[in-house]
């Protein structure tokens, strides 16, 4: 089997005095979307906070294509190529459509391309070609979880991180969401998701895994754990 | 408090007060040293309340302390009071308090952080151009000459003094003891969950502004009887702003004892400089805060300034 | 004519006011991206004042040509203040940042005061008091200058801020530092840029502080009073907003000079102030969507 994109080994994180994470471990393979699901307050989002940078695991390793990035800063992660979208979208609503676009390109990997990704971008989300001077906070939920996807692929990502895209937008929204991650990962890009909407989360995902209280529980397809009883006890109501 | 704990703060002041009968007041030199740091202590425990533990950084400290020092002034010079008059000194207090809540209620219901401080700061700037433009009662900008011109013996002014900074300390050490001090935390730490939690916010912000600025219109007005003229640049200058600061910043504010350490420290410090480099001592103040804040966070007491708004960037 | 002496002094107004605005785009910078409050500003314009001032009566060199040394070595020092004093507490909270700052007040005030003496100075030019005369109002030309660099320097600004990836890169991590390091941008670039900046806009206005008015070392805190008070009414993180804020300032207080006498102008200015941190904290013009404060 290959190497795969991003390793995990046995992370433990903490807040202070409180633990977050546990022996966390996994992996993502190239051109995969791997699902991170699990209730909230489990520690998703610390994972992901970990993997960008901003938190530093007290043991335990993370490597990108074998090279340790565990305790790097924020900008060298970006640097090396993971990108994420935050919780909350992670926009500057104060500029514009274009300029929160530009400053995806800001890391210097990703600046030489910043022309042929910006129009990739814009024709991957049309509505933002059309609201390219508009600033960012004023336009909708959906519009916004574009932006913030299309700012992160402006640098250019190996890895593309979402904390719940899905998080506070209308249904067909969400719908549009995810088959933009779909869309994705068909042009081969590495996803790492981040997701409360369980269905939706293990529906694409090509494996998955299930954290509680800072532990990962279960691994599998995305197929898997769909089907898997336990899941749906837990996450989704009882199985008919 | 155990009563073993009693006796080390019970010996010292014992100490204090003896040091005026064992020394000789016309020229011992201790005897001005503890008066000045037991004014500077009353300050900074007076802005501590409102900084250090309610949260509330105020710039404006001297806003009252000149206000003290001009009311004993021109009550004096009228004839009201006498000399070192209790009631004067009290009156004084009283009417910074007044100031403080009058100007209180409406910035501390609607000013956070750096707007309140600024806020702060333009009230002192007011008092001080008010009182330029004072004319015949507040002697404009060359101040009020006060009917007596020297002092016999140091000693009253010396034991109001540590009176004062016992006050503060007593006072401070009340406050926090009691539910009160548990609601200026709580006001410091998360304004919100402390509202959420049925505190009334504003009242105690307001209780700890005007308490602070009793404790410095006294120490005001004390300075008053002291040096026998008030002037606007004097008692209304940004230094009795600053020195209690300093003091804090030192000592570790939100604390009892930082401020008193600093005190002491820094009326040393001052008096060395002023003693070796006369002119360059003011020049002192300012480098020890930066390199203070710097290096030393928490203070010589090692306990943390709290920042009011917590800073950006993630756990790095 | 009552209307021409109401129109005078309100130029004279906008003149001055735009000295305010300089200050107070230096201040805004600062504070937008670091949330410090440097109240330092005025006393490093005062400074960059007496830079100008000592070349001048040391090598006669015109006030408006020391520009080519004070901005360059002004941005030096803005590079040089945050690196020494603000790199490590930037991240720590408003308290410690101001306190640092008024503490170099102090200090640099109380320096400029040793080595200088405490008499007001000026630069003065054969040109100072020459003034143009416009449709019968008069304006003075150091003042006019003045105004001249103030509108350059917002500007100049303004052109980074709006048009550079560096000055987009400042704007986006005065909105939100976290997520500007989403994007790889390193905080402590982007703040000594700013500090920078805002020093250099401190030396212009050194520079036209010396040509327009008397100064000693203890006039930039007052200074800085009144940038704040500008960037009160013109909006905190906003940077024309400022030099906006500064005018109406300036024609505020020229107006109360005019009608009230003497200091009672300051006491309008300060009144002001209070009024407007009370009544509208985000200043008059700001139309900041993201939440502040």
């Amino acid at each position: 089997m290959a190497n795969p994109l991003l390793s995990v080994t046995d992370i433990n994180v903490r807040y202070g005095d409180a633990q977050a994470l546990w022996d966390v471990s996994f992996d993502v393979r190239e051109g995969e979307i791997f699902s991170i699901i699990g209730s909230n307050g489990a520690g998703k989002s610390t994972i992901l906070q970990t993997l960008s940078g901003f938190l530093c695991p007290c043991s335990g390793k993370i490597e990108l294509l074998g090279s340790r990035v565990d305790g790097t800063s924020p900008m060298a992660i970006v640097n090396l190529g993971i990108s994420l979208v935050p919780e909350g979208r992670g926009l500057f609503s104060n500029l514009t459509v274009l300029e929160n676009l530009e400053l995806g390109a800001f890391p210097k990997r990703s600046r030489p391309l910043k022309q042929e990704s910006l129009a990739s971008v814009l024709s991957l989300f049309p509505v933002l070609a059309r609201r390219q001077s508009q600033p960012a906070g004023k336009m909708s939920g959906g519009e916004q979880q574009m932006l913030a996807i299309g700012r992160a692929l402006m640098s250019r990502p190996r890895l593309l991180m979402l904390d719940e895209p899905s998080l506070g937008l209308a249904p067909i929204v969400v719908k549009t969401v995810f088959e933009t991650i779909v869309t994705l990962k068909a042009q081969g890009m590495t996803i790492l998701l981040v997701e409360q909407n369980i269905h939706q989360a293990l529906r694409i995902a090509d494996r998955a895994c299930v954290i509680k209280t800072g532990r990962i529980t279960m691994v599998g397809t995305g197929k898997e754990l769909l089907a898997d009883p336990d899941i749906h006890r837990a996450y989704m109501g009882t199985l008919r | 408090m155990t009563k073993r704990r009693l006796f080390p703060p019970i010996i010292v002041i014992a100490a204090c007060c003896a040091v005026p009968f064992v020394f000789d007041p016309e020229k011992s030199y201790l005897i001005y040293f503890l008066f000045m740091a037991s004014i500077y202590v009353t300050l900074a425990q007076s802005w501590n309340l409102v900084a250090g533990y309610t949260g509330q950084v105020s710039l404006g400290q001297h806003a009252f302390f000149g206000l003290g020092g001009y009311v004993v002034a021109i009550a004096w010079s009228r004839g009201l009071i006498g000399y070192l008059s209790p009631i004067g000194i009290i009156m004084a207090g009283v009417a910074a308090s007044i100031l403080a809540i009058l100007i209180g209620i409406p910035l501390l219901s609607k000013l956070r952080g750096d707007y309140f401080a600024l806020g702060t700061l333009g009230l002192g700037e007011i008092l001080r151009l008010v009182t330029i433009q004072g004319g015949a009662l507040t002697g404009g900008p060359m101040g009020l000459l006060l009917p007596a011109s020297s002092f016999g013996t140091i000693r009253p002014h010396y034991f109001i003094a540590l009176f004062l900074a016992l006050l503060s300390i007593a006072v401070s050490l009340y406050m926090v003891k009691s539910h009160i001090g548990l609601a200026l935390v709580s006001i410091r730490e998360d304004e919100a969950a402390a509202e959420a939690n049925g505190i009334n916010v504003l009242k105690f912000k307001v209780l700890s502004f005007a308490v602070a600025a009793f404790l410095a219109g006294m120490s005001g007005a004390l300075l008053a009887n002291y040096v026998f003229t008030v002037d606007p640049q004097g008692f209304y200058g940004l230094n009795w702003t600053l020195y209690p600061v300093l003091i804090c910043v030192l000592g570790g504010a939100g604390t009892i004892t930082g401020p008193i350490i600093g005190g002491l420290l820094l009326t040393a410090v001052f008096e060395v400089a002023r003693y070796f480099l006369p002119e360059i001592h003011p020049i002192f103040s300012g480098l020890f805060i930066i390199l203070t804040i710097i290096f030393l966070p928490r203070g010589l007491m090692g306990l943390r300034v709290t920042g009011i708004a917590k800073g950006k960037g993630g756990a790095r | 004519m009552l209307t021409s002496i109401l129109v005078q002094v309100l130029i004279n107004g906008i003149l001055s006011g735009t000295m305010y605005g300089i200050a107070a785009i230096g201040l805004s910078l600062i504070f937008g991206t670091m949330r410090i409050v440097f109240i330092a500003q005025g006393t490093i314009i005062i400074l960059a004042a007496y830079g100008s001032y000592w070349l001048f009566s040391f090598t006669g060199i015109d006030p408006y040509v020391s520009i080519i040394f004070i901005v360059p070595a002004s941005l030096i020092l803005g590079i040089g203040l945050y690196q020494g004093l603000f790199r490590k507490v930037a991240q720590a909270g408003q308290f410690p940042t101001l306190l640092i700052a008024f503490g170099l007040m102090a200090l640099l005030e109380n320096l400029m005061f040793v080595m200088f003496t405490g008499n007001s100075r000026a630069v003065q030019t054969s040109y100072a008091s020459y003034a143009l005369t416009v449709l019968g109002i008069k304006i003075s030309f150091v003042r006019l200058m003045a105004f001249v660099m103030a509108v350059l320097g917002t500007a100049g600004v303004t052109f980074f801020l709006k048009k550079t990836m560096l000055g987009k890169a400042v704007r986006a991590a005065s909105e939100n530092l976290r997520y500007a390091m989403m994007v790889g941008i390193t905080p402590h670039t982007v703040n000594t840029i700013t500090f920078a900046l805002g020093m250099g806009l401190a030396g212009l206005a050194g520079v036209a502080t010396a040509t327009t008015y008397g100064f000693d070392p203890f006039s930039g805190f007052v200074f800085s009073l009144k940038a704040m008070i500008a960037l009160a009414i013109g909006g905190m993180a906003s940077v024309a907003g400022g030099l906006f804020g500064g005018i109406l300032l300036g024609v505020v207080e020229s107006y109360a000079a005019f009608f009230l006498t003497g200091g009672w102008a300051d006491v309008v200015s300060y009144a002001v102030f209070l009024l407007v941190l009370m009544f509208r904290p985000e200043g008059l013009f700001s139309r900041d969507m993201s939440t502040k404060l």
